[in-house]
């Protein structure tokens, strides 16, 4: 119980200092793409590219209506986006502070927030891509809110799940190669590219993967106009799950954590 | 009021060989060798500060001595608190500002005015706290144009000023240094000493090491010799 409360208010204090995080987000973003003048519309189009041509490859070779395939591919990708960077970077987010984590005191939670900010401008940014393909093909209803909030419960789930990866990487430096070949692995069996219908049964392989029920109640509203309350309900659970334990394993190790470099 | 009181502060440093940061072979000890007594991903210590007592009250500035690897770096993490002491007591009251690595938070896109914001964000303060100081800091710098080029420009001189100014234009009761001002060149250091003895008020602790003995007399009345950990030498200087 006390390392989750040492856990707990190391995030905390990282809430009360919103410029820790809110802030230097959007320094990071601006100094990021400073020598380009799109920015970080780099990654818009970049983004906008692969959804324009594999969303059309992929709905001839799954035999189904552009109109239906493309915002169900695009809405999944572009959420995938925002997971695997977060993910991947997470990776190296205690290596990339060292010297502000051996000069000053500071709560650890703080990095995570501001890479998880960082990437959420990001996605902002293709977000906007994803409108005009939505209102086009299947109209933009007033149920999308609700995709709104599961990009909230997305966001809480990501920034837990990104410290338990982080304190990870930092203690095991081998970890990141494995992080980054799970994510590769978790593209393709998570039905992104593929539709669940296609699976014929075997629905056990999307009910075990947390990071469907994520992407599936931000899809689903926009898509099909209604809320999957199941899916709602794991990704709640989620949250208090990872919460807990990114608590515990941080009061664990917070100590040990200067001595890891 | 601000104080910095160690008690008996020993600190065993753990050692992590490459073989133990490797989570193959953890998962691989931990499932197949779980009973194995030689668990090599135990990390090795060694004892980095060794009962060092020190008490220190409002004024006092403490020079710290010693060989390379004598715990000097170690001591300075433990009384800004990054380091957990193994056993003994440390306790600091007032605020501490540390300048340990020098280049610490610094983005080397980021221009010389947005650093100052950055540091000074990561220490704590307002923004409007900051604009206050900024001017200062600009004008002790003295770079000239050079202030909104990004940092990659800088010479390593000029990056050092403006570390060094950030840091002591930031006004707390406890300041932390570690030897620096000895790689800054003559004219600099001059500058910097001065600096340190003009902002440093009477009633501000600072803890410097250093290597240089001279530089310590100049700055420091109390002075301690670490070999190997352990407080070999104390001195008071008048």
């Amino acid at each position: 119980m006390n390392n989750i409360k040492v856990g707990f208010d190391d995030f905390l204090n990282t809430l009360k200092r919103p410029d820790l995080w809110f802030y230097l987000a959007f320094f990071d973003i601006r100094l990021k793409y400073r020598r380009s003048y799109i920015g970080p519309w780099w990654e818009t189009i970049s983004t906008g590219l692969i959804i324009a041509t594999l969303g059309i490859l992929w709905s001839k070779i799954f035999q189904m209506d552009i109109s239906i395939y493309l915002p169900y591919f695009a809405v999944g990708f572009v959420m995938w986006s925002f997971i695997s960077s977060q993910i991947n970077e997470s990776c190296e987010i205690f290596y990339f502070h060292q010297s502000i984590i051996l000069n000053i005191q500071i709560p650890y939670h703080a990095f995570i927030l501001r890479l998880a900010f960082k990437n959420f401008l990001v996605l902002l940014h293709s977000i906007l891509l994803l409108i005009p393909i939505i209102i086009y093909s299947v109209g933009l209803e007033f149920i999308f809110l609700f995709s709104v909030i599961g990009i909230f419960l997305l966001f809480l789930n990501l920034t837990f799940l990104s410290l338990v990866v982080a304190i990870f990487c930092l203690r095991f430096h081998d970890t990141k190669f494995a992080v980054g070949n799970i994510i590769q692995v978790l593209f393709f069996a998570t039905p992104i590219v593929w539709m669940p219908g296609l699976l014929r049964g075997k629905s056990w392989l999307l009910e075990f993967n947390p990071f469907y029920h994520w992407i599936h109640i931000i899809r689903e509203p926009v898509i099909s106009s209604n809320i999957p309350f199941f899916s709602v309900t794991i990704s709640i659970a989620s949250i208090l799950l990872l919460s807990t334990l990114s608590f515990y394993l941080l009061g664990r190790v917070k100590k040990r954590i200067p001595f890891w470099y | 009021m601000a104080y910095i009181k160690l008690q008996k502060v020993s600190l065993n440093y753990p050692l992590y060989l490459t073989s133990s940061m490797s989570i193959r072979k953890a998962l691989f000890e931990f499932f197949l060798f779980k009973n194995k007594k030689n668990n090599q991903n135990k990390p090795k210590h060694i004892k980095a500060l060794d009962s060092i007592s020190i008490d220190l009250k409002p004024g006092d500035k403490l020079g710290v001595m010693g060989e390379n690897g004598a715990g000097k770096s170690t001591l300075l993490r433990v009384i800004s608190g990054i380091y957990p002491p193994t056993t003994g007591k440390v306790k600091v009251e007032g605020k501490i500002s540390s300048l340990l690595d020098i280049f610490f938070g610094v983005n080397l896109d980021a221009t010389g005015r947005e650093n100052i914001l950055i540091r000074g964000i990561l220490i704590g303060l307002s923004k409007e706290q900051i604009n206050e100081i900024a001017d200062k800091i600009i004008e002790f710098v003295d770079i000239g144009e050079f202030i909104n080029f990004p940092l990659k420009t800088y010479s390593t001189g000029m990056k050092m000023r403006l570390a060094f100014a950030i840091s002591i234009y930031i006004t707390s009761d406890i300041l932390v240094l570690d030897e620096w001002l000895s790689v800054g060149d003559k004219k600099f250091v001059k500058k910097a000493e001065k600096a340190l003895r003009d902002r440093v008020s009477g009633a501000q602790i600072v803890i410097y090491a250093s290597h240089s003995k001279t530089q310590i007399d100049r700055i420091c009345n109390k002075v301690i010799n670490l070999k190997k950990g352990r407080i070999v030498k104390y001195n008071e200087l008048s």
